[in-house]
């Protein structure tokens, strides 16, 4: 059976990682490669790389970053910034990326994906939509003007899906950052009928938002950005939250089989005979 | 102890970086890159990737006579090749995507659009196990449980006796598939964390 995933996003400044709020006000987080480096020791499923600044400088994201990145990914990555034409997605995938991310190129110009799905095949690209509520209603928000887009969210996707879309990306503007749970009434708003899968984020801040999201069955996995930064081992102890809740791919070379975590994901402390009992294991080295 | 050579064959298509990085875990290969006729028939072994289109992958092998040095080398010389995705899907017959295509022929079967009716949503894509193994050298104990990378919205029908593991996406799936020194993945291996390593060190054991 198919696993839900659990996907770390990396959102780059300047070529450095950052945390976002609201997409609005930026914090340095530190090196993209070191990041991915973590999150790949630590288990995640997959990466999505994003360089938000570079649509609005009019260049695409910086190679050398997605070369770094790439060579510390033992996991899918996708990548995004600046792509608009067929070549960026080509020297992306030859700096080592293994999908591309696309928001607002698509958002004007859906035709372009239909060009870039007959090279490269739909599987390879991941449709970004970011959107924001307003008065109970969903829209499509437009990052580069900070305003607005003129298309309903379900006439953005259906077009997605006609025009060879692989995966949609589904942001929520309002919950960035906020670390108060995903919306999920999105869904509820919307009949979402997308036939390719879906991956949900926005506002994650426990390990319970996870269970929540993947739980639901229009959701295929969920990403999450600062959530991931602050804590050691951060991934594995959200997948220790929820092995045998909802169905993942929890195979890391550590776990945290025989930990308890509270309700905001921080470890509590072992039972003193466990303790005691570590102090004489010897611990095996696992090998490939 | 001699290096084995193993040539990566580089056509044009596709993200061959994660495929050296995955391979430079293992110390006792020397890895080429090429499409070279010479560089393939001094090889020990070929990987053949594949990202994209079936119709441009296959254009491409043509385009340089690249598929004249294949067949010399995996059906005359016997060299053992592991395809992997659309590498593997090179193999068959033919393929239905964007019109009919002709393969490499080396694998008795057709690459066919996945049906919604069928399997789960399409793509496939996300990491699955094998709930369907045969051959213990390439799926052995610590691998054969393990759940791999997948992304991909064709696949590979051929008859039973070519199929050595499947999955389960609604209906079972062709994983991987041999024919003789043939070997062919649906998934990822560079991108299966290290579940994906253990296979390629299983590939490279059959390497002489």
């Amino acid at each position: 059976m198919l696993k839900k995933r659990i996907i770390g996003t990396l959102i780059l400044k300047n070529n450095i990682v950052v945390q976002s709020k609201r997409f609005k006000s930026f914090l340095p987080i530190g090196k993209p490669e070191i990041a991915a480096e973590y999150l790949n020791q630590w288990g995640i499923d997959e990466l999505i790389l994003i360089d938000v600044d570079a649509t609005r400088q009019n260049r695409l994201i910086d190679l050398d970053i997605v070369e770094k990145v790439s060579l510390q990914s033992k996991v899918p990555i996708a990548i995004g910034g600046g792509i608009n034409s067929v070549d960026d997605i080509r020297n992306i995938l030859s700096a080592g990326g293994d999908k591309v991310v696309i928001n607002s190129t698509i958002m004007h110009n859906p035709k372009f994906l239909r060009e870039a799905s007959e090279i490269f095949g739909k599987q390879c690209l991941v449709c970004s939509i970011d959107i924001i509520k307003k008065e109970k209603k969903w829209l499509v928000y437009d990052y580069l003007n900070k305003g607005i887009f003129g298309k309903s969210v379900s006439k953005i996707i259906s077009e997605y899906d006609i025009n060879g879309c692989g995966e949609l990306f589904i942001n929520s503007v309002d919950r960035d950052g906020t670390y108060t749970g995903l919306d999920l009434s999105l869904f509820n708003y919307l009949k979402i009928s997308s036939k390719c899968p879906i991956i949900f984020s926005g506002g994650i801040g426990k390990p319970n938002d996870f269970l929540e999201g993947l739980k639901h069955e229009k959701i295929d996995a969920v990403a999450a950005a600062n959530y991931f930064h602050f804590q050691e081992h951060s991934v594995t102890i959200v997948k220790h939250f929820l092995d045998n809740k909802v169905l993942i791919r929890n195979e890391n070379l550590f776990n945290y089989k025989d930990s308890e975590i509270n309700s905001h994901g921080r470890l509590k402390k072992k039972n003193e005979n466990i303790l005691d009992e570590l102090l004489f294991k010897k611990i095996i080295m696992e090998t490939i | 102890m001699k290096k084995k050579q193993i040539c990566i064959v580089d056509y044009g298509v596709g993200n061959i970086k994660s495929i050296i990085n995955a391979l430079n875990f293992f110390k006792n290969i020397n890895i080429e890159v090429s499409y070279n006729r010479n560089d393939i028939i001094k090889s020990d072994a070929l990987i053949l990737p594949g990202v994209g289109a079936f119709s441009s992958c296959i254009k491409n092998l043509k385009k340089n006579n690249i598929d004249i040095t294949l067949n010399e080398a995996v059906l005359d010389l016997k060299k053992p090749i592991l395809g992997i995705c659309v590498g593997m899907q090179l193999m068959a017959e033919s393929s239905e995507e964007n019109g009919f295509h002709e393969g490499l022929r080396w694998i008795p079967g057709k690459v066919l659009k996945m049906n919604t009716n069928k399997f789960s949503k399409i793509p496939h894509v996300g990491w699955n196990n094998l709930n369907y193994t045969n051959n213990k050298n390439l799926f052995n104990e610590k691998v054969k449980n393990k759940n791999f990378y997948f992304d991909h919205s064709y696949h590979f029908v051929t008859e039973k006796g070519y199929i050595i593991a499947e999955t389960d996406y609604k209906s079972q799936l062709v994983a991987a598939i041999k024919k003789d020194n043939i070997v062919g993945v649906q998934f990822h291996p560079e991108k299966s964390s290290i579940a994906g390593l253990s296979f390629f060190k299983n590939f490279l054991q059959l390497v002489s």
